[in-house]
């Protein structure tokens, strides 16, 4: 069975082009958020396997959306997506919980590696 | 921004040394390098941008050249806060727009209406912010947080004056590096533009040890 993913970004057209991409690796999206408020909900509702997440949201971002989600689930496992490359950015992530740290723009196979890697 | 600093500011803005302006030119080129590389992965299409040309002028002036003699087009505006404040915009005329949203296949044939199009112009605003402000933070050594971006599809004049008064922070002389872009050897009409706050600025000519003999504590 595929493994699950929820992907969380503000922005519809990169929930649109990671879903397509995850879907095409053989993942099953079962749930897309647009904040970290909606994606702490929807990782209650849908339980998946594994979260893709981006850091600057409104109403509640990544950083705090996966200490919340981790807090709920401390097994979660979490892949961050964010255009920021900042050390101090990918630090706080990692520190938060998150398994790794992808820089937009997507490059494919990194993005296979990365969740396959935190699914492992 | 409190008067004295705003003083010591414009003092300092208008008695830029040419060796100053070099510098800045560098810090321009460095950014806008790595937000052409990245929109360049993102497109799938070669993007050159070039060289940044870096202005110092009244808001006035800047708000004037970047008007595009009263045209309408769509900005992305992402604000950076901390050490490495700033506005940052991507300004493009409709047409532009429209030739830049061409290059995702999914988008084909969609006008500026298009929800899922506003989306796609965010997103290609905030990955070349934040990777414009990425390299500058790495090679300053300083951390910015970016906002969430905001889309405006209106008058030049109104929405790029807005957000230039916004980040000018109270001060009258400001400093705007502006890069033009070519996607799939097509030049875009509009700019991406980068105003650092006055009190980043500062730091940035701090950072570069190019304010000799000046230790303003900003």
């Amino acid at each position: 069975m595929s493994k699950r993913i929820l992907v969380v970004d503000d922005a519809a057209f990169m929930r649109m082009m990671l879903s397509d991409l995850l879907t095409k690796a053989g993942f099953e999206v079962v749930g897309q958020a647009e904040n970290g408020v909606v994606a702490v909900s929807k990782y209650k509702e849908l339980q998946p396997d594994l979260v893709t997440m981006d850091i600057t949201m409104p109403e509640m971002d990544g950083i705090q959306a996966v200490k919340q989600i981790r807090a709920y689930d401390p097994k979660a496992r979490i892949v961050m997506c964010s255009a920021m490359g900042q050390q101090n950015m990918v630090m706080d992530a990692i520190q938060s919980g998150a398994r790794d740290f992808i820089v937009k723009p997507f490059d494919p196979p990194r993005v296979t590696q990365a969740v396959s890697k935190a699914l492992a | 921004m409190r008067d004295e600093k705003r003083d010591r500011y414009e003092q300092r803005v208008t008695e830029l040394a040419i060796a100053e302006l070099d510098a800045l030119n560098e810090i321009g080129n460095i950014g806008s390098g790595n937000a052409a590389t990245a929109l360049s992965q993102l497109l799938g299409a070669r993007v050159q941008m070039s060289l940044p040309r870096t202005a110092v002028c009244t808001l006035e002036e800047a708000c004037a050249a970047l008007s595009h003699d009263g045209g309408v087009g769509i900005g992305v505006e992402v604000e950076f806060s901390g050490g490495l404040a700033g506005t940052m915009m991507l300004t493009l005329t409709e047409d532009s727009a429209l030739e830049l949203v061409s290059q995702f296949a999914m988008l084909s044939g969609k006008g500026l209406e298009d929800s899922m199009v506003h989306s796609a112009l965010m997103e290609v605003g905030n990955i070349i912010s934040c990777s414009f402000v990425t390299a500058l933070s790495d090679f300053l050594s300083a951390q910015g947080k970016p906002s969430p971006p905001m889309f405006v599809h209106d008058y030049f004049e109104a929405f790029v004056c807005n957000a230039l008064a916004h980040g000018a922070d109270g001060v009258d002389e400001v400093l705007v590096f502006t890069t033009e872009l070519k996607v799939a050897e097509k030049a875009l009409a509009g700019e991406l533009v980068f105003m650092p706050s006055p009190e980043t600025y500062m730091g940035i000519l701090k950072g570069l040890q190019v304010t000799e003999g000046v230790e303003e504590d900003v």
